[in-house]
């Protein structure tokens, strides 16, 4: 049972780069928690700050209560499964998974009781006396994941453990994770680039870029309300749609449409024109309803269908949204280090139905709800809508 | 057809590398009288040359030195290289491609030229004739290749593995001791015997920097066997003598190769 609580916490290598600046958060007891950014952002430096394999330049850990910066990391009683496994090639399966508890000294009887129990939750039974070059992708996966919880520590610590399996494999270890989790009841860490990861594993999930924390929350939240274009962008596949967009009142002027920003709700009013830019899920598009106005606040207009990507279970409609980019959403793709796809904000995706009868060059008769939308200031990048939180 | 012509292939390789080999074990077991028959199979087998170069003081006490010095200058050679390669590959230090171009050039140093001021040199200094006068620059010679040889396997180790086990609960120490060291095992051993074939086989620094038993090993030695009366060539102790320095070698090479199979660490990360 452990809670850490991280404070003030910074790393500053050698040569001078922040690798992790000023984080400070709580992972309570027992929960699942996901560090995700893209790479370089300093999810595993963070990671590895916790487990004691890096040292820390500022700020405080704590686990349960006590300070552990200096403590080795043979003493932290944190378990970690690397991005590469790290298994011992030298030793057969059964002698990996009991190396952690030979090192801590048990008694025979223990070890052999605990490695068992490690492999029966692993399905590792059968594999025991092989030898890591011996096995499969995602049996190593198991293994590495066995080496972890045989020893019952406190804290699980995991670096991209799924980055290196096929996409089968990847769900379905993805869910073997979260089950045993989910059973073992182990404060968890997990590090990701993957925002799928992220939102089908986490109880709470991180949102780091170069360095620093952007948001905090439950998977939801920041799918609902990122705190701003960095989270929206990251956060949802395909990724949020971003226009750019004048406010005048409540009325919202898109390249494709204008439409009425409802009363109700934080959302912001603007007395002069001011720029802003609209994120929009691709799943808040729908087909207008024929032959009728719709609610207030939904807008319709037509869009040319680029290109439809079909899936079976949904439909990805590519449409051209009218002008050309905006400068201030360009400025804040770099600023951001979005990584927007070409002609951003110049084309939008819809998420549709899969039966919508539609082909490349059509023209469809699209919905918006205005309720539905984010607003982002156009220099800060800042969600509007969360502006008085 | 394909595996017809890897085998003749390999026979054919296998026959031209060993056929100075037989002749000369074939030259070893003549009698005196029969050494110039020009026969590749010996028509009588005999040991004569072999108690005769054992009888003589002085073929032993090479032996004695030639085993003595090569292992020594390889347990040298090979600690220094360990620590050097250790850091040239997991430390970041200003300097550190010139250490391996350093140890590169004088690798290809031609040892000749050195051997002239040596020999006045360990006069003066009194390691003429002594064993540490030839572990010395047996140590400098093959120690830029072992640095490159080890860091060469250190790189392929995975390091990973070293932090893992600090995290599974093992001190430094223990990590070096259980998983570091057993993966590094294999290149350390390549590495020596390297070494040691270097050391063992050199005739140039031996006979140059060597006068008598004291230091004197079989390489050079050899060179100063005389026959039993003037009129007689000494070549069946000769190749009796050579018989006998091969056999460590191919005994140490035969032993430690299962040790030196690569893709000993393969399977500890992903691929």
């Amino acid at each position: 049972m452990a809670e850490i609580r991280i404070t003030a916490l910074s790393k500053r290598f050698a040569d001078g780069t922040l690798a992790v600046r000023n984080a400070d958060f709580t992972i309570h007891d027992g929960e699942f928690f996901i560090l995700v950014g893209p790479s370089g952002c300093g999810k595993s430096t963070l990671l590895n700050m916790l487990v004691g394999l890096e040292a820390v330049s500022e700020g405080e850990i704590r686990l349960d209560g006590q300070i552990i910066n200096a403590v080795d990391p043979k003493d932290r009683n944190m378990a970690m499964v690397f991005q590469s496994y790290a298994l011992y090639p030298h030793m057969s399966v059964r002698e990996n998974l009991a190396f952690p508890l030979q090192l801590a000294k048990l008694p025979r009887a223990e070890i052999a009781r605990r490695v068992s129990e490690a492999a029966a939750i692993l399905e590792l039974e059968d594999l025991l006396e092989r030898k890591p070059r011996a096995l499969s992708g995602g049996q190593r996966q198991r293994v590495a994941m066995g080496r972890a919880i045989v020893r019952h520590p406190a804290v699980f610590l995991l670096d991209e453990p799924l980055s290196n399996l096929d996409a089968r494999l990847r769900t379905q270890m993805r869910s073997e994770i979260a089950r045993i989790q989910k059973r073992l009841r182990t404060t968890t860490v997990y590090v990701t680039h993957d925002q799928t990861e992220a939102l089908t594993l986490g109880d709470r999930v991180a949102v780091m870029r170069q360095g620093a924390i952007q948001q905090i929350g439950t998977p939801r939240e920041l799918y609902r309300r990122p705190r701003n274009l960095f989270v929206a962008g990251f956060i949802g596949s395909p990724a949020m749609n971003f226009v750019a967009a004048t406010l005048a009142g409540n009325r919202l002027t898109l390249p494709m449409v204008e439409l009425r920003l409802p009363a109700e709700g934080r959302h912001p009013r603007s007395a002069a024109d001011r720029s802003v830019i609209v994120g929009i899920r691709p799943e808040h598009f729908g087909l207008a309803p024929v032959g009728d106005a719709g609610h207030r606040s939904t807008a319709k207009f037509p869009a040319r269908i680029e290109a439809v990507e079909w899936s079976g279970a949904e439909l990805y409609a590519h449409f051209a949204g009218g002008q050309p980019g905006s400068a201030a959403l360009g400025s804040l793709d770099q600023a951001f280090g979005l990584d927007l796809p070409k002609g951003a904000g110049r084309r939008a995706i819809a998420r549709l139905g899969p039966d919508t009868p539609v082909a490349a060059g059509d023209t469809l008769e699209l919905a918006l709800d205005a309720a539905r939308l984010q607003l982002f200031d156009a220099e800060t990048g800042d969600n509007l809508l969360l502006s008085d939180e | 057809m394909e595996r017809l012509f890897w085998r003749a292939g390999t026979l054919i390789v296998i026959g031209y590398a060993l056929l100075p080999v037989a002749w000369i074990v074939s030259l070893s077991l003549k009698p005196a009288a029969e050494l110039n028959d020009q026969r590749f199979f010996p028509r009588s087998l005999s040991l004569e040359h072999y108690r005769a170069i054992f009888s003589d003081a002085q073929f032993p006490a090479a032996l004695w030195n030639s085993i003595g010095i090569a292992l020594l200058a390889t347990l040298l050679a090979v600690s220094l290289a360990m620590f050097a390669a250790y850091a040239i590959v997991r430390l970041e230090f200003p300097g550190k491609r010139w250490i391996l171009a350093g140890a590169l050039s004088i690798a290809m140093f031609p040892p000749i030229a050195i051997i002239g001021p040596l020999f006045n040199l360990w006069r003066i200094t009194g390691l003429f004739d002594t064993w540490a006068g030839l572990i010395v620059p047996y140590t400098t010679f093959t120690l830029p290749l072992a640095i490159w040889t080890l860091s060469a396997f250190f790189r392929d180790i995975p390091w990973d593995l070293d932090r893992a086990a600090r995290v599974d609960g093992a001190s430094g120490w223990q990590a070096l001791r259980y998983v570091i060291a057993p993966l590094a095992a294999p290149g350390v051993f390549t590495t020596a015997i390297l070494v040691f074939i270097f050391a063992w086989n050199d005739f140039l620094f031996a006979s140059a920097l060597t006068s008598t038993n004291n230091a004197r090993t079989v390489p050079a030695a050899i060179a100063f066997f005389t026959g039993s009366s003037r009129f007689e060539l000494p070549t069946g102790s000769i190749a009796a003598a050579s018989v006998v320095v091969t056999i460590p070698v191919m005994l140490m090479v035969l032993i430690f190769q299962r040790r030196i199979v690569s893709g000993l660490t393969a399977g500890a990360v992903k691929g």
